[in-house]
């Protein structure tokens, strides 16, 4: 959890004295209090979901549970799919064409 | 020498890699740390999805396993391969939900199960199965363009299946794109591997039930793959069965011309890969052309292939063996478990323990007990046969596997597939070692005698009205006839009616007759005829005495109380593989357990399930194709037709032709009779 501390502050600021980090654990109807002094930051998911934070508590609770302050584009895969398999097939042609041009002048060689 | 095992530790090294690789790789930049699964961290785990992966999870909580079950996610996308894409906690158990993304699977599963066929080594002739560069890029551009269309029509299954799923038809749709890309690579790769290996490739046919070969999200199997290239390869280049072609070409006009498309889905449980999963135009276009391809292939299969005994025997000990070795180990460990599902392309997980019921069954290496139980039964008879025709030698280690083999078909309790075999071992014995043909007949006429009495004994005891009725009666209880929620009280109305021999009348009461399905009709006409011939048995009363032989009238009457073809699709039946109008088409009330209700109800027995396809006609035409086998002295493999007996045995009470790895073995049996070319011991 070293590394855990560590990013939290760095993205939700220094821990302020006498907080302590709540585990609200998946209760859907626990509320986080606002804290004036605490500047409101966007996080976000995985998936491109977004959340304002409006205390240091909050804040920690959401970066434990994988958000961020960046947003993360959701990764074209099928775009990567298509030219995996492209260059693949384009390989594949490759290869079987230097074969073939090898294995024939072998045999002309001959 | 050398240089062969350093080819199969390179092919070694490269499955692994396949197979590890992608459960390992994760950002180790991003500070999402794996954290051990427990209450406390399931919160952790649902927000942190698509970043820790299967490795880092399983070593970490390698000790708690138990506690744990890795559920395959097919939906994320690609980014989401081999993480964690979620947890939850149902009763006792974390589920760890990890990415398999569909269009990935097809790609790394179809790598791992072609590389295993490397291993094989290529017939003697391996420029006799090679084809031309330009005609592998034809026959790829159409097979995958077929395959390809499956996306579009099943498009309800993929949907589901695949975050990038996509049926619009436009230039930018690159889900089609990538698949067409994906199918075109895998034909391109089976023309390479397989071509070379055509010949011999029927002897390692056994493994397909340790390789079941489905594709993970996906209704598709590399067997059709493999099949439907063969099938293709066949029709363009070399011989075709004219007469396989006409009768598929007339049953296609009805099956397209009679199709009433509807909005009904099957989610393909556990026959996915081999089952049409919607009731489309399109979808029936689809699994036509693809099992015309897959008959066209088998036929090819049937004339090129050379049988060799000794290796079908290894195939067969083999496969068997390390079923019972990776079912077991799948059983007791949650992370076997899930591998095993993904390398094997299992259509079901696993069992995930060693009880009784759980466990008896190999589930997951088979959809149905009594489809692995056959497979069991077939090795030993297979090995029994040959071995007493001296055509294979059996070694110390093959008595250890037969010992391993014997294990796995007790844990089926498949008291079906153990007595066909015990009878067809002692008929073929009888056959075998008797040769004054008097004794023979004489040993014959005691076991047929003896036969006869018990059935005999079997009428009486049961009363000959209960045992010819029982069957409509079973039936008739999953109408609503009565309209009475308990289920006990539906029963008292149905049995005063029978007591009363008045089934016609029950069918007079409200519109019963509208809620009958049309297959009862048709069999309470058979049993209630207006004319009656003496001393011939009525064909319903013989079925329903025989489905309380067998223990079939529950699902023998479910069967009949769905079934409701219109007479054409009686005769020529739904179409390849099209089940969802028997599932869903006609509504009864289930007379069941509420738990039960929702389970799936298939019709228990391999002939109903070819009548639903191809009609009593296509069935009659198997039939006689089937007869021709046994009776024909063109076919003189002798061996083979026990092991053709025992299969009919056992499917005529199962519903083994609707799995692909049964079917398969069914044809090997055909090609036992047609074509062991090899019969040679020493060889």
């Amino acid at each position: 959890m070293e590394t855990n501390q560590e990013t939290i502050e760095n993205l939700c600021g220094l821990k302020p004295k006498n907080i302590e980090i709540v585990d609200v654990g998946n209760n859907p109807d626990y509320v986080f209090l606002n804290d004036p002094s605490f500047q409101s930051l966007n996080l976000y998911d995985i998936e491109g979901n977004t959340v304002i934070v409006n205390s240091w508590v909050e804040c920690a609770h959401y970066i434990t549970g994988g958000w961020s302050n960046t947003l993360n584009q959701i990764i074209p895969g099928e775009k990567y799919i298509v030219a995996v398999t492209g260059v693949c097939i384009f390989t594949f042609y490759l290869i079987k064409n230097i074969l073939n041009y090898v294995s024939h002048k072998a045999t002309d060689d001959k | 020498m050398i240089n062969n095992t350093y080819k199969i530790m390179f092919i070694f090294v490269i499955l692994l890699i396949l197979i590890i690789f992608p459960f390992s790789n994760s950002d180790k930049n991003d500070f999402k740390v794996p954290m051990p699964v427990d209450d406390l961290s399931v919160g952790y785990y649902q927000s942190t999805t698509c970043s820790i992966s299967l490795w880092e999870v399983m070593t970490l909580n390698y000790s708690s396993q138990h506690d744990l079950y890795f559920n395959n996610n097919t939906y994320p996308g690609t980014e989401c391969f081999g993480k964690v894409t979620g947890l939850d906690k149902v009763k006792e158990k974390y589920i760890v939900s990890i990415g398999t993304n569909t269009s990935i699977n097809l790609l790394v599963q179809s790598f791992i199960w072609l590389l295993l066929i490397i291993f094989i080594k290529p017939s003697k002739n391996q420029e006799e199965g090679g084809l031309s560069i330009l005609k592998i890029t034809f026959t790829s551009l159409i097979l995958s363009s077929i395959f390809t269309f499956q996306h579009l029509s099943e498009s309800r299954f993929y949907g589901r299946t695949n975050i990038y799923h996509s049926d619009e038809i436009t230039t930018n749709n690159l889900y089609l794109a990538g698949i067409f890309l994906i199918y075109y690579l895998i034909f391109l790769l089976i023309n390479e591997v397989i071509s070379s290996r055509e010949k011999v490739i029927i002897n390692y046919l056994p493994f397909v039930f340790l390789v079941s070969g489905t594709f993970n999200g996906a209704n598709l199997n590399i067997y059709l793959l493999i099949l439907s290239y063969f099938g293709l390869k066949s029709l363009f280049y070399y011989r075709r069965n004219k007469y396989l072609n006409i009768f598929y070409l007339i049953f296609t006009i009805i099956w397209i011309s009679s199709n009433n498309p509807t909005m009904n889905f099957f989610d393909t449980d556990k026959l996915r890969g081999f089952i049409n999963s919607s009731n489309n135009q399109s979808s029936l276009y689809f699994w036509i052309i693809v099992l015309y391809l897959v008959a066209n292939g088998f036929y090819y299969l049937l004339n090129i292939s050379e049988i060799n005994l000794t290796f079908v025997k290894k195939s067969f000990l083999y496969s068997g063996a390390s079923i019972v070795f990776f079912g077991i180990l799948g059983a007791i460990s949650p992370f076997f478990n899930f591998f095993n599902y993904f390398v094997f392309g299992q259509n079901k997980r696993g069992m995930t323990n060693l009880t009784s019921i759980a466990g008896n069954t190999w589930r997951g290496f088979s959809p149905s007990a009594e489809s692995i139980g056959e497979f069991y039964a077939a090795i030993i008879l297979f090995l029994f046969i040959y071995k007493i025709k001296g055509k294979i030698n059996i070694k110390l280690i093959d008595f250890f596997l037969l010992s391993v083999v014997a294990y796995g078909l007790y844990k089926t309790n498949n008291f079906a597939a153990v007595s066909s075999l015990i009878l067809i071992s002692v008929v073929f014995i009888l056959n075998e070692k008797i040769q004054n043909r008097n004794i023979r007949i004489r040993a014959f006429s005691f076991l047929g005698l003896a036969g006869m009495v018990m059935f005999f004994l079997f009428i009486t005891n049961l009363n000959y009205e209960y045992l010819s009725s029982e069957l409509l009666f079973e039936t008739s209880q999953h109408f609503n006839f009565f309209g009475n929620s308990d289920n006990y009280k539906n029963f008292l109305s149905i049995e005063r009616y029978f007591d009363q021999k008045n089934i016609g009348t029950m069918l007079e009461v409200s519109d019963n007759k509208v809620k009958a399905s049309s297959s009862y009709l048709f069999l309470v006409n058979v049993f209630t005829p207006t004319f009656n011939t003496p001393l011939i048995p009525n064909i319903v009363a013989l079925i329903s005495t025989v489905s309380l032989l067998i223990n079939r009238t529950e699902m023998w009457g479910i069967f009949f109380a769905k079934y409701s073809p219109s007479a054409t699709d009686a005769i020529f039946g739904s179409g390849p593989l099209q089940i969802s109008d028997y599932l869903y088409k006609h509504e009864i009330r289930l007379d069941l357990p509420s738990n039960k209700l929702e389970s799936l109800f298939l019709p228990h027995s391999s002939v109903f399930d070819l009548i639903i396809f191809y009609g009593i006609l296509g069935f009659f035409i198997f039939s006689i194709l089937v007869s021709k086998l046994l009776i024909s002295k063109n076919y003189k493999k002798i061996e083979g037709k026990y092991l053709l007996v025992f299969m009919l045995i056992n499917i005529l009470k199962s519903d083994s032709l609707l799995y692909i790895t049964s079917s398969m073995l069914l044809f090997f049996t055909v090609a036992l009779i047609t074509n062991v070319k090899n019969e040679n011991v020493n060889n």
